[in-house]
């Protein structure tokens, strides 16, 4: 299972930020921080499971990741190479390597295109194959993700959502890359939908050896199908750990909460939970020190004057938390 | 309705799961099964619509009296007879004859050609316009400042007062007409065009062409194009329907095709002096215009409703 | 320093305000309340054999087919199913929310109290709506009226369905913001849905909905759009207000771990049909009908090993003009048999408490 972790990065970001200016009307121009300052390293066949709750960042910094928004600072590597640095047709020739599935499948299909154009559209982009070979690799995608070739003249609009959320899958696959960014890709379907989904995008690791980032609200799925797991919380990357490790033995007081707060699919189980008290402070104006200091029960003074930083306290497991500062684990 | 909506968009997808895989050959009579199928729901939603019925047939009788013109009636709409001056209606000219004697019947008929001539060209004119205006406008900051600055001012001024000067600089010309009349109408095409283009724009299709590596160009005709063209093609057969009232308006006032030629707002404009010995000078062009502009309307509602799939009837 | 504002007013709000205590009996001795005198003590809703259909473009089509179920007083009943077999239509044909006149037709009988609600005239509906069942949807935000702010929501609540003076209406709502948790309630009482947070406006609705204290609370997938770490709150607000009000709670979810912690009964709905119903502990523990087995099995865990896989149910939920003959379930089902797709099969109880439409209960 762990066979990724000896396998070279696939996708680096470091020390990525990603401000928007808000318009404030008079005064000094102020910045929302969606993302500020995340390191994260994707090995290959690797599958990453990002998650947090509404307006933690995740969905910003995937999209920062794809250059779907110019980030504000930092560097985004992918095999090796600085995207960010890359312009026109050099950009366009590495975009093949990395692909994104958004996560309403009800938005993320062009309404007026039969599937087997927006199939066949991704290869004309970039000038792979003729019409006869490009048609044929499609249907041989869509074979993959579980489409049959009568779908390649239908419209988005007849289809149900998980079969939707194939199509963008397959969109997604069809350039063959090295990298696929999900975000929430199966937030919108149904239990038994999502089961499918989840499985196949297994199969497809398994089959083409791909990375994925896997970005979800819902902390059970991205344990089912994360080797390994990042929480983030207001822009920033909380804890980082294999997915057993951080299952097993949670650290940071956020990760706990957001983990207690996870109704059990068992009516026996009667959950002690940690209630986080307050709301998500705004991320145009973040408390100072550790962002989670307003509503972390452990909170010290430090705490609000000194910023922690994400280091490693096992290997493999890191946490931003100034409680495993100093002394290690025995604070926990 | 919600739930009807949602069952609508499911009933095909299922329709599929029900036929077995196919190959080769059996692909193109499915993609014509297919597109059979899809089309016959949309005439089923558009034959639904009576109003939208009721306009089609109004607007198809106007285009096939004003084609069929010189069948119908043998009058030259120029002739003078000044023999039958003011005549009512008769056998001889259903709609009686105007102050120089010639039948308004036949003025009618080719008025109609002028009219709806002037009205088409006009509505696609600025339909194109509007269309290319808005999407570049939605793409842009800067062209979006300039040309919908632009359209501003133009909207600042009455549309008929503007057309009205337009035509004494330009002259009065049937070319003329049309021109004027575009240039008044684009601004609010351009308008509803951006407006939905920048709705378009932020739809996460959009977004995944962009990670696909699409150029501006291809996601602007290809993708964004397509989908706000339904409002646009609506908004056409209004600007066609006021296009034609504006034309009257204009012609009426002198302003428009020029003299002898017969538009409704020609004939109209004539037969005011004579209005209460000859009622049905005015009478007869007027009904036209109002009805054909009642017909455009109802049509454009009924367009709406067969040319988006996925709205709701 | 909100949050613990916000904890201690949580706190003193649990305690049942007095004038609250109040209004309830006044509203218990209301003539229209004596109207469903007659009504056994503890079933408050009786749904028999219930049906809605719509006619739509492709003709007429039954959303809900046949639905049999009962509310006891301050019980918390669980409805789930995937989207597409009709729990939110079977909540709305309670309410009788659909247009009557042309699209919607229902068959059966809902007794509320022991009064068929399908006897009752629009204008005596209004008067069950609001007042005496009362519904909370999933997105709060277009729930509210945007113009108005959350004070004036509740109060028109309040005067439409009681008879009290402005000020008497504001003291009340005031109270119930409090008794939702919200923070500094007469300060957000002027304020405006878009002003709150998603927790907190799903907090207003519950507020709104219980103003009038009504007899059943509907809860149309009240935490679907929210955080996990909402959702936990709002999940335990409603438990909360469910045993302070005594009110019978219908819980519609797809998520079967809320309805876990949170419910006493479960239906499971598949295509328009229960196909199961039994508490908790038997739904969860012993799922006898083989949708709710799969159901239970394609959920995620957080308990999981790695590398498992996880179950899937083949195919999709059929769509309501395609309703396979014989069991609804049939076609998807590992299990079916000939006799299966040939005739519908009854319920089979399986104890007291537990019941389910299936054939093969006793061999699988």
């Amino acid at each position: 299972m762990d066979t990724w972790k000896t396998k070279p990065v696939v996708l680096r970001g470091t020390g990525v930020k990603k401000y928007f200016p808000v318009n404030t009307g008079i005064g000094a121009k102020k910045y929302v921080k969606a993302v500020d300052g995340v390191d994260i390293e994707i090995h290959k066949g690797e599958i990453y499971g990002l998650v947090g709750e509404t307006g933690c960042g995740k969905s910003t910094l995937g999209r920062t990741l794809m250059l779907l928004t110019e980030p504000t600072a930092g560097s985004i590597e992918v095999l090796g190479k600085d995207i960010t640095r890359l312009k026109g047709k050099e950009q366009k020739e590495m975009r093949r390597k990395f692909q994104m599935v958004f996560q309403d499948p009800y938005t993320s299909l062009d309404p007026k295109e039969k599937v087997g154009d927006i199939l066949m559209e991704a290869l004309e982009i970039h000038g792979i194959g003729d019409p006869k070979t490009r048609l044929d690799t499609a249907m041989e995608i869509m074979h993959q993700v579980g489409l049959r070739p009568e779908h390649f003249y239908r419209y988005p609009h007849e289809f149900s959502g998980g079969q939707r959320q194939r199509v963008g899958l397959a969109r997604a696959l069809i350039l063959n890359p090295e990298i696929i960014v999900c975000d929430e890709p199966v937030s919108a379907l149904d239990v038994s939908i999502q089961a499918q989904i989840i499985n196949l995008l297994q199969d497809l690791r398994e089959q083409h050896d791909i990375s994925f980032l896997f970005i979800a609200h819902d902390m059970s799925v991205v344990k089912y199908i994360s080797d390994r797991i990042g929480v983030m919380y207001l822009g920033h990357m909380m804890e980082e750990a294999d997915e057993e490790e951080l299952f097993k033995e949670t650290l940071h007081p956020y990760a706990k909460a957001l983990l207690s707060a996870v109704p059990e699919v068992n009516p026996h189980i009667h959950k002690e939970r940690i209630m986080l008290t307050g709301e998500l402070p705004s991320p145009m104006n973040p408390p100072s020190g550790c962002v989670f200091h307003t509503r972390c029960p452990y909170a010290t003074e430090r705490c609000a004057n000194v910023v922690p930083v994400l280091r490693e306290i096992k290997p493999g497991h890191k946490v931003a938390c100034l409680k495993y500062e100093e002394g290690g684990l025995s604070a926990g | 309705m919600s739930i009807l909506h949602a069952n609508e968009m499911t009933v095909s997808a299922a329709n599929a799961n029900a036929t077995e895989t196919l190959t080769g050959a059996g692909f193109e009579e499915l993609k014509a099964r297919l597109a059979k199928e899809q089309r016959a729901i949309r005439i089923r939603r558009f034959t639904s619509n009576k109003g939208a019925v009721f306009g089609l047939v109004v607007v198809l009788m106007v285009l096939l009296l004003a084609i069929l013109a010189p069948v119908i009636c043998h009058y030259d709409p120029l002739a003078l007879d000044t023999v039958n001056r003011l005549k009512p209606m008769s056998l001889a000219h259903p709609f009686g004859t105007d102050t120089m004697g010639r039948d308004v019947f036949a003025r009618v008929l080719y008025g109609a050609r002028i009219s709806l001539f002037v009205g088409f060209t006009v509505g696609i004119l600025s339909g194109v316009l509007g269309m290319v205006v808005g999407l570049y406008a939605s793409t842009n900051k800067l062209a979006d400042n300039i040309l919908m600055r632009i359209c501003d001012g133009l909207k600042a001024i009455p549309s008929t007062l503007l057309a009205i000067t337009l035509m004494a600089v330009l002259g009065a010309d049937i070319r003329n007409v049309i021109m004027a009349l575009t240039i008044v109408s684009v601004p609010s095409m351009a308008r509803l065009a951006r407006g939905r283009a920048l709705v378009i724009r932020e739809q996460t299709y959009i977004e995944a062409m962009r990670c696909l590596g699409a150029s501006k160009l291809r996601i602007m005709w290809k993708h964004m194009a397509p989908n706000i063209i339904s409002p646009i093609i609506v908004q056409v057969t209004f600007v066609f329907a006021s296009a034609i009232i504006s034309e009257a308006a204009l012609s009426f006032l002198g302003a428009g095709v020029p003299a002898p030629a017969p538009s409704w707002g020609n004939i109209l404009n004539e037969g005011k002096s004579v209005i209460y010995q000859a009622w049905w000078i005015v009478c007869f062009p007027g009904a036209f215009t109002a009805l054909t502009v009642l017909g455009l309307n109802l049509l454009g509602d009924g367009i709406r409703d067969f040319i988006d799939p996925t709205s709701e009837g | 320093m909100e949050a613990v504002a916000e904890r201690n007013i949580i706190d003193k709000k649990l305690i049942f305000p007095d004038s609250l205590r109040e209004s309830e009996e006044g509203f218990k001795s209301t003539s229209a309340e004596d109207a469903y005198a007659t009504a056994p003590q503890d079933v408050i809703l009786e749904v028999k054999d219930l049906c809605t259909g719509f006619h739509t473009e492709r003709g007429f089509l039954k959303a809900i087919d046949g639905v049999s179920f009962s509310v006891k007083k301050g019980e918390m009943l669980g409805i789930v199913g995937e989207s597409g077999c009709g729990k939110s239509v079977t909540s709305q044909s309670i309410m009788r929310l659909y247009d009557e006149r042309k699209l919607v037709r229902y068959t059966g009988e809902v007794r509320f109290l022991g009064q068929n609600l399908f006897d009752l005239s629009e204008r005596e509906m209004q008067h069950v709506r609001g007042e005496k069942i009362a519904m909370v949807f999933q997105d709060a935000l277009s729930s509210l009226n945007p113009v108005f702010t959350v004070g004036h929501q509740i109060m028109e609540s309040l005067r439409i369905h009681r008879n009290i003076s402005r000020e008497e209406a504001k003291k009340r709502s005031v109270e119930m913001l409090g008794l939702v948790g919200i923070p500094d309630p007469e300060r957000r009482f002027y304020q405006y849905p878009f002003e709150l947070s998603g927790g907190m406006r799903q907090r207003v609705m519950i507020a709104v909905a219980l103003a009038c204290h009504p007899r059943l609370l509907i809860a149309d997938e009240p935490t679907t759009a929210l955080d996990v770490t909402i959702q936990a709150q709002i999940m335990d607000l409603i438990v909360e207000m469910n045993r302070k009000f005594d009110m019978g709670v219908m819980l519609i979810t797809h998520d079967l771990g809320v309805v876990a912690e949170t419910c006493s009964r479960v239906i499971v709905m598949y295509l328009g049909q229960i196909v199961e119903e039994g508490l908790v502990t038997d739904i969860f523990d012993h799922p006898q009908h083989p949708y709710t087995k799969g159901l239970m099995a394609s959920v995620p865990r957080l308990d999981s090993r790695s590398g498992e896989r996880l179950h899937q149910i083949k195919g999709t939920v059929p769509l309501l003009n395609q309703i396979p003959e014989g069991c609804r379930f049939a076609p998807r089902c590992p299990y079916a048999t000939e006799a299966c797709r040939r005739s519908m099969p009854d319920f089979i109880s399986t104890s007291s408490t537990q019941r389910a439409r299936c054939f093969r209960i006793g061999e699988l």
